[in-house]
């Protein structure tokens, strides 16, 4: 029995929450069915849970990262109510043309080609910075120190310039040789 | 040719990632609330039938004319060797002794383990273990302390015992805390956990079951 106070907030969290924790798991895992199980899961617990979190943004990633864990390593997944609207589930750019289509579709694979060779701490370090979070926050989601962030932060984000780089090398030497 | 390219800027950076972004699914936050009630009742009527089945066995140990232990004397006695038969009464006490020194259940959710009281001694041992069930065991012969299922994880009322105890958690439960006397001693949200105790050499969290000192953990909820 969850007390009205606890359903408006969870309600307002549910509202302002789920869309980041959706598009963090997505550029994630690269899997947009599993971020959606796995957000949707996230809120199930938090409404289990009965009480708001003391720091509710690190609270959802801390849960939301080892359910990810847990279903990757299961690799089965169930798949419910989120999948009966795949209409959602297209690409967010709008109406591109064919050749802005190909160029956009080659610059996601690099993209994802890249955060998939980083450390799955780096990615998520760059991801949730991506999303706002602040050192402190960071710290407390990745259990890190805090003032330790700021250089694991730089350094996740070389990694990702160094990683992009080598993926557009290797798709340009690809195209070179074709 | 080759790296000529300046290196990329945190705007550029942000603008390849973006590029990734699909729409989130269309979800209500009221769709969520519904499913995880309907969870939530799901899971209160299988604790009630654990606890029924629990209590039955129980008595049924204990008391020598209820008439399930007789059923349960007459299926087993029916098959067993004779000699077990004879063996039998001198043990009689047994069963109700170890039915009380633990409690084991799947918890599929966030899991509060409270403890009532603080103790003059003893000690209480959080290990977690790669597995489905959470176990709470009393690991010392002691004056007994009673468990007892809750709606959210378990209860142990310990009042007057000087035992040590030890709970393993399934590495799957991604919110849980443990309390002394309302006390939060240990919590676990997703991977990390906080011990208000010492580490052992298997990252055990050892904790004194006497005078807990204020914890600076934060609790998950009320006790």
């Amino acid at each position: 029995m969850s007390e009205p106070t606890f359903d408006a907030e969870f309600r307002a969290a549910f509202d302002s929450r789920f869309a980041e924790l959706f598009r963090w798991l997505d550029r994630y895992s690269g899997d947009a069915s599993l971020a959606a199980d796995v957000a949707q899961e996230t809120f199930v617990r938090l409404y289990d849970r009965g009480a708001m979190p003391d720091d509710l943004r690190a609270w959802i990633v801390s849960v939301a990262l080892n359910l990810v864990r847990d279903e990757q390593r299961r690799s089965t997944r169930r798949r419910r109510l989120l999948l009966q609207r795949p209409a959602n589930m297209t690409m967010a750019d709008a109406e591109p043309s064919p050749e802005d289509d190909v160029l956009a579709a080659e610059r996601r694979t690099l993209v994802r080609r890249a955060l998939r060779t980083m450390e799955p701490r780096d990615r998520s370090l760059l991801l949730l910075r991506e999303e706002g979070y602040s050192y402190h926050e960071l710290a407390l989601a990745l259990a890190l120190n805090e003032s330790s962030v700021g250089t694991l932060l730089s350094r996740a984000k070389s990694a990702f310039r160094d990683a992009y780089a080598a993926s557009e090398g290797a798709a340009a030497g690809g195209r070179s040789d074709g | 040719m080759g790296n000529s390219r300046p290196p990329m800027t945190d705007d550029e950076l942000s603008t390849l990632l973006r590029a990734l972004d699909r729409a989130p699914p269309d979800l209500r936050a009221d769709e969520i609330i519904i499913r995880a009630r309907r969870r939530h009742t799901r899971r209160s009527t299988l604790i009630a039938a654990a606890a029924f089945v629990a209590v039955a066995t129980v008595a049924a140990a204990a008391v020598p004319g209820f008439p399930l232990h007789e059923y349960i004397r007459h299926a087993v006695g029916s098959r067993a060797p004779k000699a077990a038969n004879v063996a039998a009464p001198a043990q009689a006490p047994a069963p109700t002794a170890s039915v009380s020194r633990g409690i084991s259940f799947v918890p599929d959710r966030h899991s509060r383990i409270a403890f009532a009281a603080e103790q003059s001694l003893g000690s209480l041992r959080v290990h977690v273990i790669d597995g489905p069930s959470l176990r709470i065991t009393q690991t010392s012969s002691d004056r007994e302390a009673q468990f007892t299922l809750t709606p959210d994880g378990a209860s142990v009322h310990n009042a007057g015992s000087t035992a040590s105890y030890e709970i393993l958690l399934p590495d799957r439960i991604s919110d849980a805390v443990v309390l002394i006397a309302g006390k939060s001693v240990y919590s676990r949200i997703g991977i990390h956990s906080s011990c208000s105790g010492t580490r052992d050499s298997e990252q055990g969290c050892v904790i004194s079951m006497h005078r807990q000192k204020s914890s600076s953990i934060p609790e998950a909820r009320s006790p």
